[in-house]
């Protein structure tokens, strides 16, 4: 572990950054980051590369029927699950060729024998980008997970972009619509469904927040201070490919299900489901027609909590 | 009576006659002689006549020269003088006074002890007056010895000893374009050349009209002697400039370029512009520290120094 402090112009001396100067840097890191995400998820119609997850439903149970008395509750059909896939979530990661070092390229800090010398990738790892791809790992929403992913059953979330540009859900949950079933719509519709909570898939907006330049070695070993184009070209590179391609713990992934690695991201996405065991119910439409139905019935249960987590490994 | 010659190419005849007429016509004839007269030739004769005359009424006088003139009786024996010269004066009773005139001239050269006339004596190597001056009025005065006199006045506007000529208060060589003094000169007033002038006394001892004094030739201060600037100001304080204590022969270069001298007393004195591109090494750095730049793997790139803390 090599965090560094890298140098800085200032006023005419060179100066070690602090703490909260390496932050700032990193928060800029995460703004380059979220400017050109290398692992992003995206709102497909069908066949997502992340798992599929469920909503479940009661649906009422087939009708009885009988010309000279109701069918008993006993031979009437159980209301039965109704399962809707949803595989909505598909993540890219991209191709990334970073800067390679040449032993100059990186910031330079201020040795504990006084010298000053170049950073190696080791320690911009361990400076700049990692701390960075913590941020970016973290359960948070914030700026700092800027260009990262989360659910929130909102259309609208401040401070984050909703993916599909269209409001398209990635999961509804849905309960048999109980208010629908009736008696005398015996005969009803099995699946009459509602759509209980719909869940979005955002990306977290950046923020472009202020920073300062460290210092590098030129071509003619001077020491100069980066240009703002070329640190952040610099450092958006390396994130990217840190993020896709870490061989060393911090490469970033998704994934949904009700388990998983990583740290979960926004809304839990609940299937939630009708508990009763069947709401029986008889229609007399004539003396020939004698009608039984089970309607679904029961408080909203909780089937399955799905989580969008954000992983790195 | 007249001289008779005969030449060698005359004839006997004429010898015979010029002869005869000398004998008949000049010599005369014997037989008118005298009586008294014993001499039987002319010479005789003469000598015998002048020897009756002297010894009976006359005398001979004769002068430096031994010439003698016989003054006989009855002569009279004239006396005279030479104008400008002397005087011959005949008094009573027989008296001749012989005497200088008023105004006597002598033609080549008086001889005396002492020559005196007026208050003006000529002795022996000497011009006296008793008045204490003696003029030669306009005239020239030339000598090829030496003249020697406690106190010598000219009056003229020139004057020339040699080829040394003083006019008025100018002095020049009359073949020469230098006078060379070989003693030690000494002025009390200032000595000017050109337009340079040396002052004896005073504060500036040597100045120039054009403003500035320029020697065509090394200055070289003896020892100990330093090279003093009043500055600004006139007051008790100087800048000296000494040549230290050389153990060689030394040469220190004024720059050229407009500016002021700095000392080891110097103190904030040198500016960046005066220092020379790569002039100073890491040796004249106080408390020298050493900065590397390094690659990101350690390798120098750039070393650095500075003066420490």
């Amino acid at each position: 572990m090599a965090v560094r402090q890298p140098l800085y112009y200032n006023s005419g001396n060179l100066q070690e950054m602090t703490t909260t100067q390496v932050a700032e840097i990193v928060d800029q890191v995460v703004y380059q980051y979220s400017l050109n995400p290398s692992v992003s998820l995206s709102v497909v119609g069908s066949g997502g590369s992340l798992d599929a997850i469920t909503d479940t439903r009661l649906q009422a149970g087939a009708t009885s029927t009988s010309a000279t008395a109701f069918p008993s509750e006993a031979t009437t059909a159980e209301p039965s699950v109704v399962t809707v896939t949803y595989d909505k979530i598909s993540e890219t990661r991209a191709s990334v060729t970073p800067t390679t070092d040449t032993g100059t390229t990186w910031p330079v800090y201020y040795t504990s024998s006084g010298q000053i010398q170049a950073m190696t990738l080791a320690d911009v790892k361990d400076t700049f980008l990692h701390p960075a791809i913590d941020l970016l790992a973290a359960g948070t929403t914030t700026t700092q997970q800027a260009g990262t992913y989360h659910i929130n059953t909102n259309t609208t979330v401040s401070g984050s972009t909703e993916v599909s540009g269209s409001n398209t859900a990635i999961f509804v949950d849905t309960q048999a619509d109980t208010s629908l079933y009736t008696a005398g719509g015996i005969g009803e519709t099995l699946d009459q469904p509602k759509n209980v909570t719909s869940y979005y898939l955002f990306k977290v907006d950046g923020s472009n927040t202020s920073f300062t330049a460290p210092l590098f070695v030129e071509g003619s070993n001077n020491l100069q201070t980066y240009p703002d184009a070329t640190f952040k070209s610099l450092m958006q590179e390396w994130i990217r490919y840190t993020a896709v391609s870490s061989t060393d713990g911090y490469s970033l992934s998704y994934n949904i299900g009700t388990s998983g690695s990583g740290n979960t991201r926004g809304s839990g996405i609940a299937d939630t489901r009708l508990n009763g065991s069947g709401n029986y119910q008889t229609r007399f439409v004539n003396t020939d027609d004698y009608r039984a139905q089970e309607f679904p019935n029961g408080t909203p249960t909780t089937i399955n909590t799905y989580y969008l987590r954000i992983n790195k490994s | 009576m007249a001289v008779r010659n005969i030449a060698v190419t005359d004839t006997l005849e004429t010898f015979r006659t010029e002869f005869n007429d000398l004998a008949a016509n000049d010599f005369g004839d014997i037989a008118n002689l005298s009586a008294s007269i014993t001499s039987t030739n002319l010479v005789d004769a003469m000598n015998e006549t002048i020897s009756i005359a002297t010894s009976t009424a006359g005398w001979t006088i004769e002068d430096s020269s031994s010439t003698q003139q016989i003054i006989g009786g009855g002569d009279i024996l004239r006396v005279f003088g030479t104008s400008n010269e002397i005087e011959a004066v005949v008094s009573a009773t027989d008296t001749l006074t012989i005497g200088l005139p008023s105004v006597v001239s002598i033609t080549t050269s008086v001889t005396a002890p002492t020559v005196s006339t007026g208050n003006l004596s000529l002795s022996n190597g000497s011009i006296t007056d008793t008045s204490g001056t003696i003029s030669f009025g306009d005239e020239n005065l030339t000598s090829t010895g030496t003249i020697t006199g406690a106190t010598i006045t000219g009056t003229g506007a020139t004057h020339t000893l040699g080829t040394i000529e003083i006019s008025g208060n100018v002095i020049r060589s009359t073949d020469s374009t230098e006078i060379q003094i070989n003693d030690g000169l000494q002025v009390v007033s200032p000595l000017r050349a050109g337009v340079t002038t040396i002052n004896p006394a005073g504060t500036s001892n040597i100045t120039s009209s054009t403003g500035f004094t320029v020697f065509g030739s090394t200055i070289v201060l003896e020892a100990a002697k330093a090279l003093v600037f009043e500055g600004t100001t006139d007051d008790d304080f100087e800048v000296s400039l000494n040549g230290g204590d050389p153990t060689a022969d030394r040469t220190i270069t004024l720059p050229d370029n407009t500016g002021t001298l700095i000392t080891t007393g110097s103190t904030d004195a040198i500016t960046e512009s005066m220092m020379g591109p790569d002039s100073i090494g890491q040796n004249e750095l106080k408390s020298v520290v050493q900065l590397q730049i390094l690659n990101s793997s350690g390798t120098p790139l750039k070393t650095l120094y500075g003066a420490g803390a």
